[in-house]
């Protein structure tokens, strides 16, 4: 008998039920419900800007935050269909966060070339500090989930958990801060979750092995 | 009428669903079916794009183990084989992958003088037991111990799983894992 079929004995012999992966789109919920709660509770926490009300007047702004937020719950849905080894036939998902980041980015491109970019000198902002907090939580917990399944693509699984994170904060941050500035919000709002995806791009293959 | 190729595939990949289904509820007739049954057509989809074909044990015993722990993200709606394949593509990819990288690691010159020092005493086996030794420090505690206890020591699989609070058939397939990364470092 060859090592194959030693192995496969093994492994047959080894075998306990298995409860199967729920659907991805039902396992992503937990994570909307706690990460909303949760950045509703720090954008409380650090205090809602003065201004929120007369910003909501404001396309620009609308706009922002909505193709964030969509760039985040896309992304978050694209992890969660990772972690199944073929994604359930649904490769496509992930262009969908990829292309609504490309939209967000051009239009703070158009923004920078009307309103100049406004590049800020740099120094330890608070954002930073805010953004650290505003992502903890939603972070630990969409990795804990990467993790539970079996992904295929552990560096694009480390992308999509790194956008749907670094996506929400972003949303948070624009309803604490009140600079509104490409440079700023564009440097101290999203560099935080930039260096978090990078590190996490890093070591993708470690986090999502299995 | 013989069947063309197309619908013999399709009964072969349904009759794979079915044993795959019947795994996930704990059947091991089925399991050991499906197992056997996807083992030489993973040998056979790997082994032509491999500079050795050796390998192709190798990464067939990778995606087994694999299938093994990712069993409980097949879902019954989706065709078997585009899940087994994406597996069979990852863990040939995690192979070369780790094969490549580490061939530096194993080149060294003769005018090392170190190495000739502290590896080649009595050549060509002096320094042999010093590799294993060496390559059984890099492995983690907990794997060490499992593969010292069951191929060194002697230990069945269940005694090692009672001492270490493991199950049966983690025991193995770390011992088998680890005989292949042995394998693998010491060439």
């Amino acid at each position: 008998m060859n090592t194959t079929e030693t192995l496969i004995d093994d492994l047959a012999d080894g075998l306990q039920p298995r409860k199967r992966l729920a659907h991805p789109f039902v396992r992503v919920l937990p994570w909307m419900f706690l990460a909303l709660a949760y950045v509703a509770g720090m954008v409380n926490y650090l205090g809602i800007r003065p201004d929120l009300v007369a910003k909501f007047q404001d396309g620009a702004f609308l706009f922002e935050i909505g193709a964030m937020a969509a760039v985040s719950f896309s992304a978050v849905l694209a992890s969660s269909w990772l972690c199944v080894p073929d994604m359930r036939g649904v490769k496509w998902l992930v262009a969908v966060p990829l292309t609504m980041l490309g939209a967000f980015l051009f239009w703070c491109g158009v923004r920078a070339y009307t309103d100049g970019f406004a590049m800020p000198v740099m120094h330890w902002d608070h954002c930073f500090n805010d953004a650290a907090l505003m992502g903890f939580v939603p972070a630990a917990v969409v990795i804990f989930m990467s993790t539970k399944g079996a992904t295929t693509r552990p560096f694009l699984m480390g992308v999509m958990n790194a956008l749907s994170v670094g996506a929400l904060g972003y949303v948070g941050l624009r309803f604490t801060c009140m600079m509104d500035t490409v440079g700023h919000a564009g440097v101290y709002h999203l560099l935080p979750f930039m260096a978090f995806g990078m590190l996490l791009g890093a070591g993708a293959r470690f986090v999502f092995r299995w | 009428m013989k069947p063309s190729n197309t619908n013999k595939e399709a009964s072969q990949g349904e009759i794979w669903q079915n044993w795959a289904v019947q795994a996930q509820g704990g059947d091991k007739r089925a399991y050991t079916s499906l197992l056997k049954a996807i083992a030489p057509f993973i040998r056979n989809v790997i082994v032509g794009g491999l500079a050795n074909p050796d390998w192709a044990e190798d990464i067939t015993q990778e995606v087994l183990i694999s299938v093994h722990k990712s069993l409980n993200t097949y879902s019954p709606d989706r065709p078997f084989r585009p899940w087994l394949m994406a597996i069979v593509n990852f863990r040939k990819t995690d192979f070369l992958r780790k094969h490549y990288s580490s061939r530096g690691d194993k080149k060294t010159s003769l005018d090392n003088a170190e190495f000739m020092a502290s590896h080649v005493t009595n050549a060509p086996h002096a320094g042999e037991l010093k590799d294993i030794e060496s390559a059984l420090a890099e492995l983690p505690v907990k794997q060490r111990k499992v593969f010292e206890m069951m191929k060194i020591e002697g230990y069945s699989a269940k005694e090692v799983a009672n001492e270490m609070g493991m199950s049966v058939s983690a025991v193995k397939v770390s011992a088998h894992r680890t005989a292949a990364k042995l394998k693998d470092r010491l060439g």
